[in-house]
Parts: structure tokens; C-alpha cells; sequence
């Protein structure tokens, strides 16, 4: 169950995906995003669907990582269809109790569920093919300029490297504790709603405790190796924009005034 | 009853890129009031093993039977599993979360429904089973040594009052003594009926406490025999870079350099036992031979 988190798992590979530069992967997401909220028209819509879809396959993602990732969001998506179907006003096409599903809102439902299935694939896909590291090296790089105006680029980037890396390992850690919970006779799957919130807190406590340990270690472990801050650190891996990220922008580019223009 | 498993494997994250077979065929049965001792490299699949004893995993393949309750397929009588199959897991110290060390240790017991009075008895029979001081029990779990942390958390599987205790390296980060008096716990509880599984890296500890071995590799059992019969194999245990008990590589040792002691010997009274033996052999009869042997060391 816990598994199913796939935002911020990264599944390593040798792809052209995997390769590019993170900034290239990063401005690709974004302006996928932005262009999937801009967007009117079926057609467009199967233009981006059709880039997530190469993407993956480049990726070499399993498709099963992606529908993976939906899970989470399932009730989301048909909260959002259920919704869109019922209060959007159009003609009605069929009569559900008191509530009329109408024509624009069958469209609209089925708009909204799309962009959101492909913005969170399409989102999970840049962090299952970018190591985390990757990742925030180029969020840093992109945030840059704005240092100026006061934005803490560096400490952002650290901070969103070491959350990404904790993900998984307080996912493991609370299964642990889940475990160990159970086997004292806990139950965290029946009860009333209250009883269930209650069976929480034998696994937030011990999780909570676990996850401040881990800080403190880390930043000993980090001050201990003389870390002070981005100022003056020299980068073990640096960034490289080579031919296969102009292809990719080229690419995007062109595919993205494709989805808008149709 | 017994504990039974039959063909068992396990697959974690079965159909992803981690997916991991942990266990791979395994056939094992555990008697009532043994004391099973489970050794075995670094990932060759002991805690995943011993998290089916209570149905905390659920075999992929084969069947795990405890008493009359199938694991797995009796998804109802999970809580009845519980309540008879104490699991300590690997750093239990990890799960205490309570206020105070006597709300910890009641969880259990309170979560199986027993009346305040009757978890108070057992909240002080297990802080007395595993030698904890009963001052400490109004002080908050994060305040005690890693020791007592240890114990306290022990005594939280306790307090259930398991016909079978299952341990995942309960010594493992205790000092000589700490482990010592853990080892004597696990004796006294053993006698008084209980069955106990302990998985450990310490072959000494094993080799003292345990009737029956079984050693895991690469997620298969390797061997299992009585605890004798396990640490004679030298040979086959090396090849897991597993050892055979400290005394029993003295013995080994004291035989290459020509003195007729048996290797088989599990702990260190049996030692001196088998030593002794020989000494007094050579005083009535090979006076000379004795001597030399002696120096020769
Ligand atoms: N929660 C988990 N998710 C995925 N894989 C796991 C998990 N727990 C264990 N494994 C894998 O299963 C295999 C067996 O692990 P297990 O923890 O049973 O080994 P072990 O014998 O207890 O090792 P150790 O002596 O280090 O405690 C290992 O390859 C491990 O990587
Ligand atoms: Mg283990």
C-alpha cells in the first residue's frame, strides 16, 4: 500500500530520458504543465498525451509505474469527473435523481480527468527518470537569477534533495513501525473513523522520533564533513546542456505549438 | 502444536522494478517448547521468515500453519495468531511511543482487551521477566539507556503472554553483560514452557542456548539439525562465512596440534569438561606425552 507512492522514487536507467540534462527534463514539465492548463480541444489533448506517452517509452518507464502513481489520486479524479458532470450547465442528457448530467459537463468531465492523469504521470515521470541529486542541481540552476531578489536558492534545493531522499526511507520506516505495532495486537484497518485516527499515534510517535534522529544525524554526518552552506561549493557533477537536450527542446517546442495550434 | 511451513516463498514488491524473492521454498516445522535458534548471512531472509510466524507477511507460495490457524488465509483470526506468536522485531526500542514505560508495555495487553487489573499484573510480570526496575515504570521510555529501552520494549511483547516468542536478534548492540542477562531471560521463559525462536548473528549465544538449528541462505534453508550436529559441519558453515561457536574453533584448533579433544563442544563448560577429561587420560597413563602437548602450545 505504502509502496504506491511514486513521487520521488527514481528508478535508474540508462535511457536517453535518463540522460538529459535535469533543467531540460525540469523545463520540459513545466511548460508541459502550463500548456495543459491553457489548452481547449480533444486534440491538443492527444498531442500531449502522445508526447507523455514517447517520453515513456524513451524512459523505458514500465506502465505500470505510471497507473502506480494514479492510485493515490484515484478519488481525486472521480471526485473531479463526478463533480464536472453534474454542476456544469449545458444541456441535459441524463436526469440523475435531482441532479441533471448535461452534455458540457460529460466534455468538461472528461477534460479535467485527462489533465489530471497526464500532469501527475507526466510529473512522476521527471523524478522516476532524474536522480534526486540531478534534480535539485538543476532546480538550484534554474533559481539562480533569482537569488537576487532574496530567493535562498541553494537551501531550497538542499532541503528539497534531502526531503526527496527521505521519502522513501520514512516510507520503509513506517511500515516497520506498522509491524511492530501489529504484531502488539494494533489494528489500523477497522474501527470507526475516531478509532482509526487514534490508531495513528503508536506510528506517528515512534516516526516522528525516528525522523529527528535521522536529522540530527544528518546534519552532524554534514557538518562533520565541513558543509556550510552553497557558498564557494564546487560541484563533483556539473551540469552540461549537450546535442540531445537542443533535440529535446526542439522537440517540445514544436509539439507543444502543435497541441496549442490544433 | 506445531508451527508448519510448507513451500514457502515470499516476493517483496512482486511486479516492480525491486521486486526481491526473499524466501524460496522453504519446508521447516517447529515443535511445541523447542528453542530454535535461526543463523544465516547478512539478507539470506531471517526476519522474513520469522515476520510469518505471526502473519505480520503472508506467504506468496506455500502455506505456514500455526496450530490449526492457516497464515494468510484465515485473515480473521489474525488477532488470535497475535495473542498466541509474540514477534520482537529487530530494534524493538524503535516502537516504544507512549508517555511512560508502563502505558508501552500495556499496549499490548490492552489492545487484546483485558481488564485494567489484569494489565497491570502483566505489565509487572513482564517488567519482572525481563529485569527491569519497576521504579522506571513511570518514567518516559526516551529517558532510559539503550539497554533498558531494549528491555522495556522486550517486555511490551511480552506482557501479551505468547505461547511462542519469536525474537529477531534480541542482543544484537548489548553489552556482555546486557546480553548475558537477556540470554538468562530467554532460558527462564523457555523452561517455563514457552517456545522460543531466536534469530542471532552471535554463534555463541546460539550454541548455548538453542536444541535445534537452522541456517538460511540466500533465502533457502541451508541446513538444520540439532544444534550439535549444526556447529560440527565446519566445513559447510564456512562456505556460508558463517563460524562454528568460539569454543568449538579452540577445540578444533588444540586437536590440529595433536591433542585428541572433541571439536563438537558448544560451550565453554563443556570445554572444560572435555579438556579436563584428557588432562587426567594423560596423568595416568602418557605422563611424558602430556607434557610435551603442553608446551607445544
Ligand atoms: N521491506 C522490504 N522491502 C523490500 N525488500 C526487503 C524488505 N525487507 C527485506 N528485503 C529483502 O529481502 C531479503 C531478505 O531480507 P531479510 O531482512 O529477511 O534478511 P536477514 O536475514 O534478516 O538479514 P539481516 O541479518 O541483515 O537482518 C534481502 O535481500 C532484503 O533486501
Ligand atoms: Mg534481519
Amino acid at each position: 500500500m505504502l509502496k504506491s507512492i511514486t513521487i520521488g522514487q527514481y528508478i535508474p536507467g540508462e535511457s536517453i530520458i535518463h540522460r538529459l540534462d535535469p533543467r531540460t527534463k525540469i523545463l520540459g514539465t513545466l511548460g508541459y504543465v502550463v500548456i495543459l492548463f491553457v489548452l481547449r480541444g480533444p486534440a491538443g489533448y492527444a498531442v500531449m498525451a502522445g508526447i507523455t506517452a514517447a517520453v515513456a517509452l524513451l524512459g523505458r518507464i514500465p506502465v505500470r509505474m505510471l497507473l502506480r502513481g494514479l492510485r493515490p489520486v484515484l478519488i481525486i479524479i472521480l471526485f473531479t469527473i463526478v463533480l464536472n458532470m453534474v454542476m456544469t450547465p449545458g444541456e441535459t442528457v441524463y436526469q440523475l435523481g435531482p441532479l441533471d448530467v448535461t452534455d458540457e459537463g460529460i466534455v468538461q468531465a472528461a477534460t479535467m480527468s485527462i489533465r489530471v492523469i497526464l500532469l501527475i504521470m507526466t510529473t512522476s515521470m521527471l523524478t522516476l527518470t532524474t536522480a534526486p541529486i540531478d534534480l535539485t542541481d538543476g532546480i538550484e540552476y534554474l533559481l539562480g537569477p533569482f537569488r537576487r531578489l532574496g530567493v535562498p536558492a541553494h537551501e531550497l534545493a538542499m532541503m528539497m534533495t534531502i526531503a526527496l531522499r527521505f521519502i522513501p526511507t520514512l516510507v520503509d520506516e513506517l511500515e516497520r513501525i506498522m509491524k511492530a505495532q501489529m504484531a502488539r495486537g494494533a489494528d489500523f484497518d477497522t474501527g470507526s473513523f475516531l478509532d482509526r485516527a487514534k490508531s495513528m499515534i503508536p506510528l506517528l510517535g515512534p516516526l516522528f522520533i525516528s525522523a529527528f534522529r535521522r536529522a540530527d544525524d544528518l546534519a552532524l554526518a554534514m557538518e562533520a564533513r565541513c558543509y556550510r552552506g552553497g557558498e564557494g561549493r564546487t560541484r563533483y557533477k556539473v551540469l552540461k546542456v549537450s546535442t540531445p537536450d537542443f533535440w529535446a527542446g526542439a522537440f517540445l517546442v514544436c509539439t507543444f505549438g502543435a497541441a496549442l495550434w490544433v | 502444536m506445531p508451527i508448519v511451513f510448507e513451500d514457502v516463498d515470499y516476493v517483496y514488491d512482486p511486479e516492480t522494478p525491486w521486486q526481491t524473492t526473499a524466501l524460496r521454498d522453504v519446508s521447516l516445522r517447529i515443535e511445541d517448547g523447542e528453542f530454535v535458534g535461526i543463523v544465516g548471512p547478512t539478507g539470506s531472509g531471517k526476519s522474513t521468515l520469522v515476520q510469518h510466524l505471526n502473519g505480520i507477511l503472508k506467504p506468496t507460495c506455500g502455506r505456514v500453519r500455526v496450530d490449526d490457524i492457516e497464515v494468510g488465509a484465515d485473515r480473521g483470526r489474525m488477532k488470535e495468531l497475535r495473542q498466541k506468536v509474540g514477534l520482537v522485531f529487530q530494534y524493538p526500542e524503535h516502537q516504544l511511543f507512549e508517555e511512560t514505560v508502563r502505558d508501552d508495555i500495556a499496549f499490548g495487553p490492552k489492545n487484546i482487551g483485558l481488564s485494567e487489573d489484569e494489565v497491570q499484573r502483566r505489565v509487572r510480570w513482564a517488567c519482572r521477566a525481563v529485569d527491569l526496575d519497576e521504579q522506571i515504570l513511570d518514567r518516559s521510555p526516551f529517558e532510559l539507556s539503550g539497554g533498558q529501552m531494549r528491555r522495556a520494549a522486550i517486555a511490551g511483547v511480552l506482557a501479551m503472554k505468547c505461547r511462542v516468542l519469536v525474537m529477531d536478534e534480541p542482543t544484537a548492540g548489548l553489552d556482555p553483560r546486557g546480553r548475558a542477562n537477556m540470554l538468562d531471560q530467554m532460558r527462564r521463559l523457555h523452561s517455563g514452557g514457552m517456545t522460543i525462536i531466536m534469530v542471532s548473528h552471535g554463534i555463541d549465544d546460539i550454541a548455548q542456548i538453542a536444541d535445534r538449528v537452522i541456517v538460511m541462505n540466500e533465502g533457502s534453508i541451508g541446513m538444520q539439525g540439532t544444534t550439535r550436529e549444526i556447529f560440527r559441519r565446519y566445513e559447510d558453515l564456512q562456505a556460508l562465512s558463517l563460524q562454528v561457536p568460539r569454543t568449538a574453533q579452540i577445540m578444533r584448533r588444540l586437536r590440529e596440534a595433536g591433542i585428541p579433544v572433541p571439536v563438537d563442544v558448544l560451550t565453554i563448560n563443556e570445554a572444560a569438561d572435555a579438556l579436563a577429561e584428557v588432562l587426567r587420560g594423560k596423568n595416568c597413563g602418557a605422563e611424558e606425552h602430556n607434557h610435551r602437548s603442553v608446551h607445544s602450545r
